[in-house]
């Protein structure tokens, strides 16, 4: 097992809502991230899921400093970088990188894609002119985009074309972590599967460590070693992609495994779908006990156990390397349900 | 090598980017070419008009008072005997620098307190906020006149007044851009990349709210030679024996019935200066916006 690069200790990061500006008053807290513990190691892909407004892409922005954190510790190789602030925090969080959703608003439209390139360089005065432009022709050539588009401007680049150039940017400062937010999902099928290859295979030569953020299981399974599922600002189930795939635990990531399509019509118009019932609730005002247990399925075929709505489940170590925050962990990963989830998703898997 | 090739490259292609797009937005509309024929004759007499000028526009010539136009004299002479033609394009120029200060000096610092407020927000945003607000809420051209008249009648304190009265629609539009940008991913990628706020609004910010702000110069000025020539119609502006336009319709109006000319001309000039940057502007609005147009930059999707 390869050293730990990043870790995150208990993070909150909570957002007050307020009201009024001369007599400005908080009027609630939205608990976007809270009380997050994982780490990532040196050259793995830990793949972040979650729906929307789970909190994943606040996470990944706390990790590279786009949002402060509320509490809790976001150590590099062991160096605090969360109340860094000023030149430190610039040079710590150069290691620390970011690919953003929307190929088409992460690029200037104005800047030439080499300009784009070079701007983490030339904000940490890297080089001079000659050296700087020499080194953003690698980079483009790295993520395979010919030289020769340096000077195009991003509306002349397809959707793939500009990720690239967004991952060229992010590694233009040699980071050891790249937070990858939903990198590929604005992408269409046979791009996203040409970008997974790309950074495949520039965490082989790089050795490059990612937080991979997306909605999208079947995506994450690709590309991540270990997987961490996010529920209203929590984490609820962390472990190898190969064991929750093959084993989920917490019947929220039962629940998205099902929702995965099955490329074959037979099995999809027979299989059954774990529809959670409503929207998530709200992150201002999380239900008490387990979040999940609103629209959970299992609380309902266990006879609707107490301890679901009075008790907050901890993650917890279930195995080596695989941690669960449900009271009915065993249940929920024995459920014929959840079988019945695990062998279709398997067919694909 | 090959980075020197590509970078020669670069040059001619952005210039060629440049041309092309200037010929997309003269030919996309009659309107759009005749305004743009207007401006470039404005500005090109404004530089070269005292050149042209076949007398010199404040040169009393007692004798050829009230003339009408003859070949001698294209736009007639007023009662004083002065060229009228001179007069005009002499006061071509004035008109151009006038709208080139009102606007430069409004365009300056709203954007800039725009784009400060957006990105700054909070307590200091609502008061910025709030100020425009009083300044629009008044008429614009009253304010302007009671200030001009508080500083006392001359061209400076016209084009000060004007200037006050301009800069909070540039606050708001400068505002309105950087809020719609200040979450935008390349802003947040740039703060990733260790970006502090000043490089932001200087390299990004700026940048992507000029193009917008260009067109509602273009409009502006316009309105703001018009203004100006008002002011000075009311007194309250350019003193004799500056030739501004709006001066000259001033002295020659009691003459319209003796001397239609000497109101006239000035007049006409002022209409179609006017016109032209009211074209030229009106067209760049619809040819920058963001639904018609793919290849100009900025805020397209």
């Amino acid at each position: 097992m390869s050293a730990t690069l990043l870790s995150v200790e208990a993070l909150r990061v909570h957002i007050p809502v307020t009201r009024g500006v001369v007599l400005r008053r908080t009027t609630g807290v939205v608990r976007a991230v809270d009380g997050v513990t994982l780490d990532v190691r040196e050259g793995e892909t830990l793949g972040l899921v979650g729906e929307s407004g789970s909190g994943k892409t606040t996470l990944g922005r706390a990790i590279v400093g786009l949002v402060p954190p509320t509490a809790g510790s976001i150590r590099l190789r062991g160096v605090e970088v969360s109340t860094l602030s000023g030149r430190g925090a610039r040079r710590a969080r150069s290691e620390l990188q970011m690919v953003f959703q929307d190929p088409f608003a992460s690029l200037d439209p104005r800047w030439p894609i080499a300009r784009s390139v070079e701007e983490p360089l030339r904000l940490h005065r890297a080089g001079d002119r000659r050296e700087r432009r020499e080194r953003v022709l690698e980079l483009l050539e790295l993520v395979g985009l010919s030289r020769r588009m340096a000077d195009r401007y991003p509306h002349e680049l397809s959707g793939g074309q500009r990720q690239r150039v967004g991952l060229a940017r992010a590694l233009a400062l040699r980071p050891a972590l790249v937070v990858a937010d939903e990198a590929v999902s604005a992408l269409d099928v046979s791009i996203q599967a040409q970008i997974l290859n790309l950074l495949q295979r520039l965490q082989e030569e790089l050795g490059l460590a990612y937080l991979f953020i997306a909605h999208d299981l079947a995506v994450v399974h690709q590309i991540s070693d270990r997987i961490a599922v996010m529920y209203l600002g929590q984490i609820v189930e962390l472990s190898p992609g190969v064991d929750l795939y093959r084993e989920p635990m917490h019947p929220y990531t039962v629940s998205l495994l099902s929702a995965n399509p099955v490329p074959d019509p037979s099995v999809e118009a027979a299989r059954e779908r774990i529809v959670l019932p409503g929207d998530p609730p709200s992150a201002a005002a999380p239900p008490p006990g387990c979040r999940f247990h609103t629209r959970c399925w299992l609380r309902e075929r266990l006879g609707d156990p107490e301890i679901c709505r009075t008790l907050e489940p901890l993650l917890r170590e279930v195995g080596p390397g695989r941690s669960v925050a449900c009271h009915f962990a065993d249940e929920a990963a024995a459920s014929p349900v959840t079988r019945r989830a695990v062998d279709l998703a398997g067919g694909r898997a | 090598m090959i980075a020197g090739a590509v970078r020669d490259d670069a040059v001619p292609r952005r210039w060629r980017r440049a041309l092309r797009q200037t010929g997309g937005f003269l030919r996309a509309s009659r309107l759009n070419a005749l305004g743009a024929g207007i401006v470039a004759a404005v500005v090109l007499l404004a530089v070269f008009g005292r050149a042209l000028a076949p007398h010199d526009p404040n040169h009393l010539d007692l004798l050829a008072a009230l003339k009408p136009p003859s070949s001698a004299h294209w736009f007639g002479t007023d009662n004083l005997g002065r060229d009228l033609f001179s007069r005009v394009l002499a006061g071509a120029r004035i008109s151009v620098e006038v709208a080139v200060i009102i606007l430069g000096l409004s365009v300056a610092f709203g954007t800039l307190l725009g784009i400060v407020a957006g990105l700054v927000g909070g307590l200091l945003e609502e008061i910025v906020m709030r100020v425009t607000d009083l300044f629009l809420a008044f008429p614009a051209f009253i304010l302007a006149a009671a200030i001009a008249a508080t500083l006392g009648p001359s061209l400076n304190h016209t084009v000060l007044a004007l200037a006050v009265v301009f800069w909070p629609w540039y606050t708001r539009l400068a505002r309105g851009q950087v809020l719609a940008l200040r979450e935008r991913e390349f802003v947040l990628a740039a703060r990733v990349a260790g970006a502090g706020t000043m490089w932001i609004v200087l390299r990004h910010l700026l940048r992507n709210v000029l193009p917008i702000v260009v067109v509602q110069v273009s409009l502006d000025v316009g309105y703001a030679m018009l203004a100006t020539s008002a002011l000075s119609f009311l007194g309250l502006g350019a003193q004799p024996p500056t030739p501004e336009w709006g001066a000259i319709i001033t002295d020659g109006r009691s003459f319209i019935q003796t001397a239609w000319w000497w109101p006239t001309f000035p007049g006409i000039a002022l209409a179609v200066t006017v016109l032209g940057f009211n074209l030229l502007g009106d067209g760049l609005r619809d040819w920058i916006d963001p639904r018609l147009r793919g290849s100009l930059g900025g805020l397209q999707e």
